[in-house]
């Protein structure tokens, strides 16, 4: 259970998330709806420890992610909007879903190119993609390999920052069922986040809706 | 004042290679409609509208046959077409206060300038044109930006608008702003509007007729009621069903298209869908279909026949 209680943050005299609570079980997937601005990328990015907020803290079962708890942070992952910005364009896409593991010390070479095997697999690619070249792929396979990488330290929850806002309509559902996949597959919590309340609607348990740094009543 | 595209043919050479962007396309469009050209991206939508009036992107050169007339003749940027394009804060001048850039396209002596600026920022809408002139663009949010780029597309005052995805960059509060103020001015100027759009909800909003492209052709057009309510091409019907309902179950899994548009850098045989059609029949993947009726498709032409 993720837990985010009473954040925080400022950048200079504007706050741009202002006191948020909320809570994700496992197995759930939380839609979180709000135009440009209104602070959902930055309440994002702290989850995911990358922003530190001024007040307010984060909980993943019962344990607090500082940023100094690295195995913790392991199990809480960021899904970019734009999937080119965690994809090397000199990298084959074995080698850029290997990186992490590498990082995180996993297993030895051979039981690597498994995981990656396995990773492919869990976004619905076949495992030979591992061979191939980022501009071979469709945006809908290059945001499939960022939700791959993602779950490359085997994560708990998922944070989905507009997964599909910058693909066409006709393949955003390769992406979205991917979700609701491995929601069912791995248990898996995910905070989806996106401007379409009708598209979140749809993949979500439950929506909440964000506006000027604070989570709107109802 | 009919802007006529006639088996519109664009070749592009990037750095290397050449892409087939655009293949035979045809359509014509009056003053006071709206037609929407509806397709992905890298269908060649964009290039198929701006490649004609010498815009294409940086590095690129473009070969390109058929033909696109205003009245018989080849129409003039900024006169005859004005342009606006998709994201402001990219086409705008961080340096340069709004009024003085609206007014770029009016070959105007400098004094005029201000005063045309403010009548034109006035024309589309803004709340107080006086303070948006004089404003620099990031004083402005991102509908009132748009709606100044409108501004400076009718500053030669032209016939025909081409809008470019003008909502996409921007929240749905702010696309409705935008719309509104595109379907006001057209009532008002008897503008032909030409809207470059992949959200069917703008096309259902403000279209008269649309084109569907896919892999550089129209693969099907007709008036927008007809092709919104009963589609008949199988890429058509695959877009529209893509859309997401309000009223779906949440947890419902998601309609869409396996697979992706072909490579336009090679040759494509038979019909481009073909690889991704659910009902494709053998001759799909051998013959190109020709556009009859309104639509492009093999299966339909094969339907009708029996």
């Amino acid at each position: 259970m993720l837990v985010v209680d009473d954040v925080r943050v400022r950048f200079g005299a504007i706050t741009a998330v202002d006191g948020v609570s909320l809570t994700l079980a496992p197995g759930e997937i939380l839609g979180l709806v709000g135009d440009s601005g209104c602070g959902k990328t930055t309440l994002a990015r702290v989850i995911v420890g990358l922003e530190r907020p001024e007040s307010g803290r984060v909980f993943l079962d019962g344990e607090e992610l500082l940023p100094k708890r690295r195995e913790l942070r392991r199990r809480v992952q960021l899904v970019f909007q734009d999937p080119e910005s965690c994809l090397s364009p000199r990298w084959t896409i074995g080698r850029t879903l290997e990186e992490p593991l590498q990082v995180a010390g996993m297993g030895n070479r051979r039981e690597r190119v498994a995981r990656v095997g396995e990773l492919l697999e869990l976004v619905g690619l076949p495992q030979a993609f591992a061979a191939r070249q980022p501009r071979a792929l469709s945006g809908g396979q290059r945001q499939r390999i960022g939700i791959a990488r993602a779950l490359a330290s085997s994560p708990d929850v998922l944070v989905c920052d507009e997964p599909v806002s910058s693909l066409d309509v006709s393949v955003r559902a390769q992406v979205m069922n991917v979700l609701l996949d491995l929601r069912e597959e791995l248990n898996l919590s995910v905070l989806l986040i996106a401007h379409d309340p009708v598209l979140v609607h749809q993949a979500s348990d439950r929506v909440l809706s964000m506006r000027a740094g604070a989570l709107q009543p109802g | 004042m009919t802007l006529v595209a006639e088996n519109l043919t664009v070749r592009l050479y990037p750095a290397k290679g050449a892409v087939h962007a655009v293949n035979d396309v045809s359509w014509h469009l009056e003053p006071g409609r709206t037609l929407a050209i509806v397709g992905e991206s890298g269908s060649g939508k964009t290039v198929m509208s701006l490649a004609p009036l010498g815009l294409l992107p940086p590095g690129v050169s473009a070969d390109i046959s058929g033909s696109l007339t205003l009245d018989g003749t080849k129409p003039t940027l900024g006169s005859d077409v004005g342009v606006v394009f998709q994201d402001p804060p990219s086409a705008l001048n961080p340096l340069r206060r709004v009024g003085s850039q609206v007014t770029d396209a009016a070959k105007l002596p400098r004094k005029q300038r201000r005063a045309r600026a403010i009548e034109l920022l006035e024309l589309v809408g803004l709340p107080d044109p006086v303070r948006a002139a004089d404003a620099y663009p990031h004083e402005l949010s991102g509908g009132m930006l748009q709606r100044a780029m409108i501004a400076g597309a009718l500053a030669g005052d032209p016939r025909v608008l081409i809008a470019d995805e003008p909502t996409t960059a921007l929240d749905a509060s702010m696309q409705e702003q935008v719309l509104d103020a595109l379907a006001d001015l057209q009532q008002r100027l008897g503008l032909a509007l030409l809207l470059i759009t992949h959200d069917i909800g703008v096309v259902a909003r403000m279209a008269d007729d649309v084109a569907v492209m896919y892999a550089g052709r129209i693969v099907e057009q007709g008036p927008a009621s007809r092709v919104l309510q009963a589609p008949e091409h199988p890429y058509t019907q695959g877009l529209l069903a893509a859309v997401p309902a309000a009223d779906v179950k949440s947890g419902t899994r998601f309609v869409g298209l396996e697979g992706a548009p072909p490579d336009l850098t090679e040759r494509i045989r038979g019909c481009a869908f073909a690889p991704r059609c659910p009902l494709a029949l053998d001759v799909c993947s051998t013959d190109r279909p020709e556009l009859v009726d309104g639509v492009s498709c093999h299966v339909r032409t094969h339907a009708r026949s029996r």
